[in-house]
């Protein structure tokens, strides 16, 4: 896969706030410019919001393009969405709206989400340990990365969008269809064909929602058209509402919560509470970083509709929803790592540890890695210098 | 490699941060992913022991270059275990009020360090009390 942040360069100060905000510590500036490490980067996107030069990029699918190579183009639409929303029927009229914009259908997965969430409570409930959700690729891939014990923690389901996907394929069978998915966070665009890279997926484009707002805009108030909404789809796209404190079934927000929260799971010391939600954004997704409108008022919002989502859950068999999830392997063997670790640790005694990141590593350990490997010397470090 | 962490008495703002630190390292060293949660799990309970129940003492980390053999030891500085078997009994505790309050003391400590580790020793007198396990 390609990775989600792209370096634009012309204009980079080297500040290294992108370096000093990233929490996986995977970006690094070397001779002036931002490498971001694809292994290590989770697409929380942090740096794009700290850089004030503009200068990380988020890669983008070409439209113009995407349009032109299918007979039959269909919109697949985040059920988040309706918190930017005050009344159900300004949805109705974005559906109206994205038809009249070269789609040719509009569809709606809250019925797939409601379903993988009364499943999930009822998964949870056979569990001896505590399970957690997976929604939101920013966490999973976090988890992967950082608490490998843990994935069998991770409830064994396929991302809803992409159920949703399939499904259509199924559908539409010897068909030229193009299926785009339109996210409402970072995280999810790293779910399609393009512009990704992701070629095992059955979205061929995932983009930005609000990149496409100008478009539909233009295009409402010219009539609405039905859309059916699940209200436990709703559920277990928000913070709040997921949980629920009789069942012992819980939410965290925001990264410095889940891996305290983490933590406490490798240490076998949650053991009151059944299934965690963890959300990457603040409130969950209606948090995304493409939604228009605030989570805050965005939850009182969506709250409101609830009685609105009347639409049943789907029907889904096993196999439709399950998925594996692999473990990273160990390429290395023990003796070469322990190795290379004494390495870095030797160099990383002889610099100040001060871990200021002047040098364009996030910290001492980062640059104690890439002069073990040779990349660079210590000249990089400047409190050695002075 | 070895590494030693002083733990403070009642000290439980800090109570699990060499537990944290043991944990860290052994990601980055690509562990086995068993043996990582059979040593957090351990090494947790007994940091927290030394919080809870002890004058203070060390957590010692080794871990073998050459075959990844990791050793633990856990030892403090008093009052000791009256009784080691009865200690060893699931559900038997004599933590106190508020380290209970805080979740902590539930009487499974020792019992779960002799599940998950390798290897398992405990001795206790009004000195101190020590134990070390292992883990392959």
């Amino acid at each position: 896969m390609k990775p989600v942040i792209h370096f634009l360069g012309e204009n980079c100060k080297s500040c290294i706030k992108c370096v000093k905000s990233c929490p996986t510590e995977a970006i690094s500036i070397i001779n002036g410019k931002v490498i971001i490490d694809d292994t290590q980067c989770i697409n929380c996107h942090v740096c794009v919001q700290v850089c004030d030069q503009k200068q990380l990029k988020i890669r983008e699918v070409n439209l113009d393009e995407a349009f032109k190579q299918h007979a039959y183009n269909i919109a697949l639409i985040p059920t988040s969405i309706l918190s930017d929303f005050q009344e159900f029927d300004e949805l109705k009229e974005l559906v109206h709206a994205i038809k009249a914009f070269h789609f040719d259908e509009v569809v709606q997965y809250s019925d797939i989400e409601g379903m993988l969430y009364q499943q999930a409570l009822k998964d949870s409930r056979q569990s001896d340990h505590v399970m957690l959700t997976s929604f939101c690729p920013t966490i999973n891939r976090l988890i992967k990365q950082e608490y490998p014990t843990l994935i069998d923690h991770l409830l064994p389901y396929d991302y809803p969008v992409e159920i949703a996907a399939r499904r259509l394929r199924e559908k539409y069978k010897g068909q030229d269809i193009g299926i785009f998915s339109l996210c409402e966070c970072v995280g999810k665009l790293t779910l399609a064909k393009e512009p990704l890279g992701k070629m095992d997926s059955q979205i061929d484009y995932a983009l930005s929602i609000s990149r496409m707002f100008p478009h539909f805009n233009k295009r409402k108030g010219h009539g609405k058209e039905n859309i059916a909404i699940n209200r436990d789809g709703v559920k277990s796209n928000v913070g709040d509402l997921f949980g629920n404190h009789q069942l012992s079934i819980m939410s965290v927000e925001g990264l410095p919560q889940i891996r305290t929260v983490l933590d406490l799971i490798e240490f076998d010391q949650l053991k009151h509470i059944r299934l965690l939600a963890l959300y990457h954004c603040y409130q969950g997704c209606i948090g995304g970083y493409y939604l228009w409108n605030n989570p805050f008022e965005g939850h009182f919002r969506i709250e409101s509709m609830l009685d609105q989502c009347q639409a049943p859950i789907a029907q889904l068999q096993y196999s439709e929803y399950y998925k594996k999830r692999h473990v990273n392997e160990q390429k290395q063997t023990f003796k070469d790592r322990m190795a290379w670790f004494n390495k870095v640790n030797a160099i990383l005694e002889t610099l100040p540890q001060f871990d200021c990141g002047s040098c364009g590593f996030a910290n001492c350990r980062g640059l104690a890695t890439r002069i073990a490997s040779g990349e660079v010397d210590d000249s990089l470090c400047r409190v050695k210098r002075r | 490699m070895k590494k030693v962490y002083q733990v403070e008495k009642d000290n439980y703002e800090d109570a699990g941060k060499a537990s944290t630190d043991i944990k860290r390292t052994l990601k980055t060293l690509g562990i086995e992913r068993k043996v990582l949660k059979a040593v957090a799990i351990a090494c947790y309970e007994a940091e927290i022991n030394i919080v809870i129940h002890s004058d203070g003492g060390t957590v010692t980390f080794e871990i073998d270059d050459d075959d990844g053999l990791i050793r633990l030891s856990f030892d403090d500085i008093g009052p000791g275990i009256e009784d080691l078997e009865l200690a060893q009994t699931p559900g038997y505790s004599t933590a106190s009020p508020k380290a209970r309050s805080l979740g902590f003391g539930a009487g499974m400590g020792l019992v779960n360090m002799k599940s998950v580790a390798s290897s398992f020793d405990i001795r206790s007198s009004k000195e101190g009390t020590h134990i070390y396990m292992t883990f392959q």
